[in-house]
C-alpha cells in the first residue's frame, strides 16, 4: 500500500480514513476476483438510497458536481465492465454503489472533436470541430456557463492541449487551469510510452484535492481531465499486469484508478461525498490491433469509441444499477443538468437519462447514434477524409465517405467487438445506413459560421506533438 | 533491382540516451538571455555539454525540496503563529504542513488562507496555492497584497486568462496601479497575447526607466511580435546600460552573443559579425562568443573560414576546454574524425577534469568503436571518481543511475563484464536498469532465453526503453518466439518510432507473412514521427502499398519521396516498375518518357529503368545513344557510371561492368548500390572473395532488407563454401527474422551437408514457410515435405494448403495435402484432392498418387 503523497525523505503516518480506503482497495485487489466487497468500504458514510432518490437532487442547494474525464480509457478494460483484470477497484466500487451505463459510446476518437461534442451535447457534424484549427464557437452554451449562472463556482483542471482555452473550452469557468508539471516522485518508475508530456496526473490530483479543501463551503462544479492512461503511466505498485503495450495500458488504468481514489478520499475526508455527485467519463478508447490499427484518432471501431459512464451519487445505491441500453457522450451533460435542476443546453442532440434514473425508462426511438472523425484532422494541406459511424438498432456502419467501397457493417448485437464485416452479405442494410450517414453529413452546423478557426502557435504545436500526434504546421 | 543509398542508422548509439525524469544536480548552469527563442539558447549548451554519455554525480542539490503536500493527518499540529515563524525562516515546507489543517476547515480565516497559499507558492506550488489565495482575495478584508499574490499565482499556476480578467477588474477601480498593470502584462505574455503585453509593459517601463529587467522583457515582446526596429531600440538601451553599470563578464558576453545572433536571425550578417568580432576583441577566449561567430559564418556559407578561425583559436588557447571540445565536434561533423581524436587526446593530456575524456568517449561511441569508448570512459571515471573503473572497491553509487546504466551498457558491449557486473550490483535503487543490463550480458553470452526473461521482468517497471525492447525482440527471434518478437518490435516502435530499426523489421516480418495492412501501419507510424520524413521508410512503404495493390497510395507516397532530390530517381524507378507490372511495358516507358530531367544527375535510377524498358519496346538504338550522351555530358557523375555498369552487365561484358562500378565508387563512395551490384557481377565471374567483400561493404552503408547480406551468402554457396554460408545465414536470420529466402537457402545448403542438425533444418523450413512472401511459394513445399517426414500432419496440411490456395504447382500441392489428410485420418478429403491432382497433367508422382487413391477407395469400401 504505497501511497504517493509522501515526502521523498521520509514515510509519514497515514490518515486513518485514507489507510482504510487503500487497505480496502488492496484487499479487493488481492481477492483477485474482480468483485467489490462493500464491507471493505465501511468508511463510506453516504446514506443508503435508491436510484429514484436522484429525483431529489435538484432540490438541494448544497449539491456539488465533479466530472472526471479519463483520457483514452476504453470501458472494456475496467473491472465493472467485465474485464478479467483487476484494473479499477475504486471505479468498480463506485459503479457498484451507483450507476453504470454499459453500452456507452463517444462521438469521436480524437480528443478535441470528442470533447467538443461532450461539452456541447452536439454531434461532431453539428458543432463542427473536426480539425486541429477548429474551436468551439462562443455561440455555444457550455455547461460551465450554466453552472456559473446557477450559482456554482466553476473550475477546470486540464492537461491535454486539445482542451486548452484557445480552443474555446474555457467558456463558463471561473478558473480553467493547467497545473504546473512537476518531476515525478522518486517511486514513479514507469516511463511514458505514447509521447512525452511533462508531469503526471499527480499534478492534477494535487490541484483537485487542494481545490476541494478550500472550496468545501460553497457549491462548486469541478472538471478534471486526466491524462496518465493516455500516457501509459504507472508506478511500481500498479505495474502488475505484464510487459506488453496492452499490459502497460492496463497498468496505467490501475494507476489512474488510484488517482481517482484520491479525489474520492478527499471528498470523504472533508465530508463532501454526501453532497457531491460525480460523473466519470472518457473521450475515447484505445486500439491494440483489433482491426489492424493501434492507438486512437485513426478510425471509429468499437475499441476506440466504447467508453465508460459511471455516476456516483451523494448516496449509495445498495445494488448498483446498470443500464444496458445504448447511450452516448452527448447524453452526459443533458443528464447532469437535469439531475441538478439547471436549464438544458439549447440546441442539444443528446438526451437526458435522468428519467431512467427515476425509474421512468423509455426506449429511444430512433435507436441511433453517430460518431465521426476526419482522418486528416492534423494535416491542413490535405483534403478532408471523413469517416462516420452510424448505429441504427443492432447494426453499425463505419462509412468511409471518400472510399465507400471500404465501408464496414457489423451486427453489434451479436458481434459487439465488430469482428465480422457483413457489408457484402447485407446490401440492403448497408444502403439504408449509408443513406442515414449521408443525411447526418448534410446537416449544417448548429451555429452560424460553424467552428471558428485559429492558427496554432509554435508552442502549442510542440505541446500537441509531444502527445504523439502528427500535426502539420 | 537497385538498392537504397542510405547512411547507416544511428540508432545503435542511442542505448545511452538520457531517459526522462533524470535528476539534475543542483548548481548553476550558464545563464542564458531570456529574450531569445529557446533555440538560440540551445546553441549555448551544445558546445558546453556533451551529447550522449553523461557522468553526473549526486551532489547536494540532486533532489528537489521535499515535495510533501500530503493528505496527511488533519489534526492541528501547531498554531498559525508558529507557521508564520517557519515561513519567516523560509521553511515553507514546514509552514505548509502546519497550515494545512487550519486551511481545511469549512471557512478558514483570510490570514490563514493567505499564509497557506503564499507558503505553497514559495514552495513552488503555485498550482496549489492559487486556490487558497483565490478564496482569500474574494474576502472583503483581503488586503491589496493578497490580490497581487493571487494574480501572480494565477499566472504561474496555470490560468493566465483568469489573471487578465481579474487584473482588468482591479485596474477599472485603480487605473494607475502599476503593479497590477505589470502583472497583467505578464499574464498577457503567458497567454501569448504579446501585443497587449507590450502595451501594458510600455506603461510600466515609462514609470520605471532604465530598469534592465524591464527592458529585457520589452525586448522579448518586440521580438515576439516581430517588431525588429523596436527590438533594436531596446538592445541599444540595454547596451548603454550595461556599458555604464558594473556588470560581470559572463552577462556581457552572453548579451553580446545573443545580440549578434539576433542580427543574424534578421539576416543582418554584417552587423552580426561586426558585433561579435567587437566583443571577441575584449574577450577572445570566450567560447560562447567564438561559437556564435562560427554560427554566423556557417550561415553565411563561409564554413571553411569558421573552421580556420576555430583552429587558430585552439592554437592560441589550448587549455580552453569548451573551445577544444567544440572544435573537435566540428571536425567530426566534417568527417575528420581522426583529427578530432588527435586534438582531444592532446587536450586530455593537460586536462584536469573528465570532460575531455568524456567527449572522446562520445565521439568513439558515435563511430561504434565500443572498445575505444570503454578506454576513454576508464580515463574519465578515474579522473572523476579518483579510482580506476576496474577497482573492485569503486563506489559506483556515487554516480547517477542513468549514467551508470549508459556506462554499463558500453562495458558490456566492450566485453568488460566484471566491471559491468559491479555496476549492475550498484543499481539497487534501479532494479529495472540492472535487469536490462543483465539481459544485455546474457544476450552477448549467447543466452537469449535468459536475456528474454530478464528483459520481460524489467519491462514491468521500465517499459519504454526502445533499444531494450528491440534487443528483446532479437532474443525472442533467437529462441524462435516470433509472435513475441513481433510484440517486442511493436513496443519498440511505439516507445520511440525512430530510435531503432524496429519499424523496419516489424514491417518486413508482417509483409513476409502477407499482413500488408499492419506492415504499412508500422512503417507509416515511424515515418510520420520522423523529423526528416524518413525516405527509406517512405520508399519501403510505397513498395508495400504496391504489393497490397494500393497503387494510388503508393503513387502518392512516391510523389512525396520525389520532393527529396536524393530520392527522386528511386521513386520514379519504383513507380515505373509498378506501372509495368499493372499496365504493361509501354505504359511504363510512356511514364518515363514524360520525365524531362531523366538525364540530369540524381535521376540516374529513373534513367536506368527507362534504359531497360527501351530494350523491351525495340528502342535499343535510341537507348544506347542516349546512354552515350549521358556519359559524355556527365563523365564524372557516379550515378551515370552505375547506369553504364548495368548496361555493360546486360550486354554480358562483366569485366567492363566491374570497371564501371569501380569507377563509380571512386567518384563517390557514399552509397551501397555500386558495391552491391559489383558484388553480384563478381559473383557471376566466380570471384567469390571479392564478391563477398563487395556485399559486405554495401551492408556497411545500409542493409535494412538483408539484400546485401544475402548476396554474400549466395556468393559463398555458389563458390562452394557452404559452411561459411551457413554461419552467415544464422546471423542474417537473427538480424532479419523475416528473411524467408535465407531460411530456405539454409535448408538447401544444410541438406547438402552430412552433419546438419535436423531440428535446426526443420525449424528453418518452418520459418521459410511462415515468411513465405519472402521465401517464395516453394517454401510451402519444402516445409510440407519435411513435416510429412516427421508425421507432423497438421503442419503439413497448413503448408500444402497455402500452396493450394495460391494455385502454386497445384497438382503437386494437392498431392502433398492429400498425404497430410491421410495422416490425419481424413481419407474422404484426401481422395478428393488426389482425384483433382490426377486430373491434371502436372502431377509428378502419378504412380504413387494412384496407388494411394486406390488404397483409400478400398478402405472406404470396407468401411
Amino acid at each position: 500500500m504505497i501511497g504517493f503523497f509522501r515526502g521523498v525523505a521520509e514515510n509519514r503516518p497515514r490518515q486513518v480514513l485514507r489507510v482504510l480506503l487503500l487497505c480496502a482497495m488492496a484487499a479487493a485487489a488481492i481477492a483477485c476476483d474482480g468483485g467489490t466487497n462493500a464491507d471493505d468500504y465501511a468508511f463510506d458514510n453516504r446514506p443508503v438510497g435508491v436510484l429514484e432518490d436522484s429525483a431529489t437532487l435538484k432540490n438541494r442547494d448544497d449539491l456539488n458536481v465533479i466530472v472526471i474525464l479519463i483520457d483514452t480509457l476504453r470501458a472494456d478494460h475496467l473491472g465493472s465492465y467485465g474485464y478479467e483484470r483487476d484494473t479499477s477497484p475504486a471505479l468498480d466500487y463506485f459503479a457498484a454503489t451507483g450507476v453504470r451505463f454499459a453500452r456507452h459510446r463517444a462521438q469521436s476518437t480524437w480528443t478535441k472533436a470528442s470533447m467538443a461534442s461532450l461539452w456541447t451535447s452536439l454531434y461532431p457534424q453539428r458543432i463542427d470541430v473536426l480539425t486541429h484549427k477548429d474551436t468551439v464557437t462562443g455561440h455555444a452554451t457550455l455547461p460551465a456557463e450554466i453552472f456559473a449562472e446557477g450559482g456554482f463556482y466553476t473550475a477546470g483542471i486540464w492537461r491535454n492541449g486539445w482542451v486548452a482555452p484557445n480552443f474555446g473550452f474555457r467558456q463558463g469557468f471561473d478558473i480553467y487551469m493547467t497545473p504546473n508539471p512537476r518531476q515525478a516522485p522518486a517511486e514513479m518508475r514507469s516511463r511514458p510510452i505514447a509521447g512525452r508530456i511533462d508531469g503526471t496526473d499527480i499534478d492534477a490530483i494535487f490541484a483537485a484535492t487542494e481545490f476541494l479543501r478550500v472550496n468545501q463551503d460553497r457549491r462548486f462544479f469541478l472538471y478534471v481531465h486526466l491524462m496518465d492512461v493516455h500516457q501509459y503511466i504507472s508506478n511500481e505498485e500498479t505495474a502488475i499486469f505484464g510487459t506488453s503495450f496492452e499490459d502497460a495500458y492496463d497498468n496505467s488504468i490501475r494507476w489512474e484508478d488510484q488517482q481517482i481514489g484520491e479525489i474520492f478520499a478527499q471528498l470523504f475526508r472533508l465530508d463532501l461525498a454526501r453532497k457531491t455527485v460525480v460523473f466519470v467519463v472518457a473521450d475515447h478508447g484505445e486500439a491494440f490491433g483489433e482491426h489492424g490499427l493501434e492507438g486512437h484518432a485513426r478510425d471509429l471501431h468499437h475499441e476506440t469509441t466504447f467508453t465508460p459512464w459511471i455516476i456516483a451519487f451523494p448516496f449509495k445505491v445498495e445494488s448498483g444499477t446498470v443500464f444496458e441500453q445504448p447511450t452516448q457522450n452527448i447524453d452526459v451533460f443533458p443528464t447532469l443538468l437535469e439531475l441538478v435542476g439547471l436549464p438544458a443546453q439549447d440546441p442539444s442532440d443528446g438526451k437526458s437519462r435522468a428519467a431512467w434514473l427515476r425509474g421512468e425508462f423509455a426506449p429511444d426511438f430512433p435507436d441511433r447514434d453517430f460518431a465521426q472523425l476526419d482522418r486528416t484532422w492534423g494535416q491542413a494541406s490535405q483534403d478532408p477524409d471523413p469517416i462516420v459511424a452510424v448505429r441504427d438498432g443492432r447494426y453499425r456502419l463505419l462509412h468511409d465517405v471518400n472510399k465507400p467501397e471500404l465501408d464496414l457493417l457489423y451486427d453489434v448485437e451479436s458481434d459487439r467487438v465488430e469482428s465480422v464485416n457483413i457489408a457484402k452479405a447485407s446490401p440492403g442494410i448497408l444502403n439504408t445506413l449509408r443513406a442515414t450517414a449521408a443525411e447526418y453529413l448534410e446537416q449544417p452546423p448548429a451555429f452560424e459560421g460553424g467552428a471558428p478557426e485559429i492558427e496554432l502557435d509554435e508552442m502549442s504545436l510542440r505541446q500537441l506533438r509531444a502527445l504523439g500526434y502528427s500535426i502539420e504546421d | 533491382m537497385s538498392t537504397e543509398n542510405f547512411a547507416r542508422p544511428e540508432w545503435h548509439c542511442r542505448t545511452l540516451r538520457q531517459v526522462p525524469y533524470i535528476r539534475r544536480p543542483g548548481g548553476k548552469g550558464l545563464g542564458c538571455a531570456s529574450w531569445l527563442p529557446s533555440g538560440a539558447c540551445c546553441g549555448v549548451s551544445k558546445f558546453l555539454g556533451v551529447v550522449g554519455l553523461c557522468l553526473t554525480l549526486c551532489a547536494a542539490g540532486c533532489t528537489e525540496q521535499a515535495d510533501d503536500l500530503g493528505l496527511e493527518q488533519l489534526e492541528i499540529k501547531g498554531s498559525v503563529e508558529e507557521a508564520a515563524a517557519l515561513a519567516q525562516a523560509k521553511d515553507y515546507q514546514g509552514a505548509t504542513a502546519l497550515l494545512e489543517a487550519h486551511a481545511s476547515v469549512p471557512t478558514p480565516e483570510t490570514r490563514v488562507l493567505t499564509m497557506y497559499g503564499s507558503s505553497l507558492i514559495a514552495n513552488r506550488r503555485a498550482s496549489l496555492g492559487m486556490w487558497a489565495l483565490g478564496r482569500a482575495a474574494e474576502r472583503e478584508d483581503a488586503p491589496r497584497n493578497v490580490q497581487l499574490a493571487f494574480l501572480r499565482a494565477l499566472i504561474s499556476g496555470g490560468d493566465p486568462l483568469a489573471a487578465i480578467d481579474r487584473a482588468t477588474e482591479l485596474l477599472e477601480a485603480e487605473p494607475d496601479d502599476i503593479a497590477v498593470l505589470d502583472l497583467r502584462a505578464q499574464a498577457y505574455d503567458a497567454s501569448m497575447d504579446y501585443e497587449n503585453a507590450l502595451a501594458d509593459l510600455e506603461i510600466v517601463g515609462d514609470e520605471n526607466p532604465e530598469t534592465p529587467i524591464l527592458i529585457e522583457r520589452l525586448l522579448n515582446l518586440h521580438i515576439q511580435i516581430e517588431d525588429w526596429d523596436g527590438a533594436r531600440e531596446r538592445i541599444a538601451e540595454l547596451e548603454s546600460l550595461l556599458a555604464r553599470a558594473g556588470v560581470d563578464k559572463d552577462a556581457r558576453t552572453i548579451f553580446c552573443a545573443t545580440a549578434a545572433t539576433f542580427e543574424q536571425q534578421r539576416g543582418e550578417i554584417e552587423a552580426a559579425e561586426a558585433k561579435i568580432r567587437g566583443c571577441l576583441e575584449d574577450y577572445p577566449a570566450e567560447a560562447n562568443l567564438a561559437f556564435t561567430l562560427t554560427g554566423i559564418l556557417d550561415a553565411d556559407g563561409r564554413s571553411e573560414e569558421a573552421t580556420e578561425f576555430l583552429a587558430d583559436l585552439v592554437e592560441r588557447f589550448p587549455k580552453r576546454q569548451a573551445i577544444v571540445h567544440g572544435y573537435g565536434q566540428r571536425l567530426v561533423s566534417l568527417g575528420r574524425r581522426e583529427d578530432a581524436e588527435a586534438l582531444l587526446l592532446k587536450s586530455a593530456k593537460t586536462a584536469t577534469d573528465h570532460a575531455t575524456w568524456l567527449a572522446i568517449a562520445n565521439m568513439r561511441l558515435a563511430a561504434d568503436d565500443v572498445d575505444g569508448t570503454g578506454e576513454a570512459l576508464d580515463k574519465a571515471i578515474e579522473i572523476l571518481l579518483g579510482q580506476p573503473s576496474s577497482d573492485p572497491d569503486l563506489d559506483w553509487s556515487r554516480m547517477l543511475p542513468e549514467s551508470r546504466f549508459g556506462i554499463g551498457d558500453v562495458y558490456i558491449r566492450a566485453g568488460r563484464l566484471e566491471t559491468a557486473a559491479r555496476i549492475i550490483d550498484s543499481l539497487t535503487d534501479e532494479p529495472a536498469m540492472a535487469g536490462l543490463l543483465r539481459a544485455r550480458i546474457k544476450l552477448e553470452q549467447g543466452d537469449p532465453q535468459g536475456a528474454l526473461e530478464d528483459y520481460q521482468e524489467s519491462f514491468k517497471t521500465f517499459p519504454s526503453n526502445a533499444v531494450a525492447r528491440y534487443l528483446a525482440g532479437r532474443a525472442a527471434v533467437e529462441v524462435g518466439e516470433f509472435d513475441l518478437a513481433l510484440e517486442m518490435y511493436q513496443d519498440a516502435l511505439r516507445s520511440e518510432p525512430t530510435g531503432t530499426d524496429a519499424g523496419f523489421v516489424l514491417a518486413q516480418m508482417l509483409a513476409a507473412e502477407g499482413r500488408y495492412g499492419w506492415a504499412m501501419d508500422a512503417l507509416s507510424f515511424r515515418s510520420a514521427r520522423s523529423s526528416n520524413g524518413d525516405p527509406l521508410a517512405l520508399r519501403m512503404l510505397a513498395r508495400l502499398a504496391a504489393a497490397a495493390s494500393s497503387h494510388k497510395y503508393a503513387e502518392g507516397l512516391r510523389a512525396l519521396l520525389s520532393e527529396n532530390l536524393a530520392w527522386v530517381g528511386f521513386a520514379m524507378a519504383d513507380q515505373a516498375h509498378d506501372v509495368e507490372m499493372v499496365l504493361g511495358v509501354q505504359a511504363a516507358i510512356d511514364y518515363l518518357d514524360g520525365v524531362k530531367e531523366l538525364e540530369d544527375p540524381g535521376y540516374h535510377e529513373a534513367f536506368s529503368a527507362w534504359y531497360r524498358l527501351a530494350f523491351q519496346v525495340d528502342r535499343e538504338h535510341e537507348a544506347r545513344k542516349r546512354l552515350e550522351g549521358l556519359l559524355a555530358a556527365h563523365p564524372e557523375d557516379a550515378g551515370a557510371r552505375i547506369v553504364e555498369a548495368r548496361a555493360l552487365a546486360d550486354d554480358d561484358d562483366l569485366e567492363g561492368a566491374v570497371a564501371a562500378y569501380q569507377k563509380s565508387i571512386e567518384l563517390s563512395d557514399t552509397s551501397n548500390v555500386p558495391h552491391y551490384e559489383l558484388g553480384q557481377v563478381l559473383a557471376k565471374l566466380g570471384r567469390t572473395d571479392e564478391a563477398v567483400a563487395g556485399f559486405d561493404r554495401a551492408a556497411e552503408f545500409e542493409d535494412i532488407d538483408g539484400r546485401a547480406a544475402y548476396g554474400a551468402v549466395r556468393a559463398l554457396h555458389e563458390g562452394g563454401r557452404g559452411e561459411e554460408a551457413i554461419d552467415r545465414l544464422r546471423t542474417i536470420l537473427i538480424d532479419r527474422p523475416f528473411h524467408g529466402a535465407s531460411a530456405l537457402l539454409f535448408v538447401q545448403i544444410a541438406s547438402e551437408q552430412a552433419d546438419a542438425d535436423p531440428e535446426e533444418v526443420y525449424s528453418m523450413a518452418r520459418r521459410a514457410n511462415r515468411y513465405h512472401m519472402h521465401a517464395g511459394p516453394s517454401s510451402h513445399f519444402e516445409f510440407g515435405e519435411r513435416a510429412l517426414e516427421r508425421d507432423a500432419f497438421e503442419d503439413a496440411l497448413l503448408a500444402y494448403g497455402a500452396a493450394v490456395s495460391k494455385n502454386y504447382d497445384l497438382a503437386n500441392a494437392l498431392y502433398g495435402r492429400a498425404r497430410a489428410l491421410v495422416g490425419l485420418g481424413r481419407g474422404a478429403e484426401a481422395m478428393t484432392d488426389l482425384e483433382a491432382a490426377l486430373n491434371t497433367e502436372d502431377l509428378e508422382a502419378v504412380a504413387e498418387a494412384t496407388a494411394l487413391l486406390d488404397e483409400l477407395r478400398a478402405d472406404a469400401q470396407k468401411g
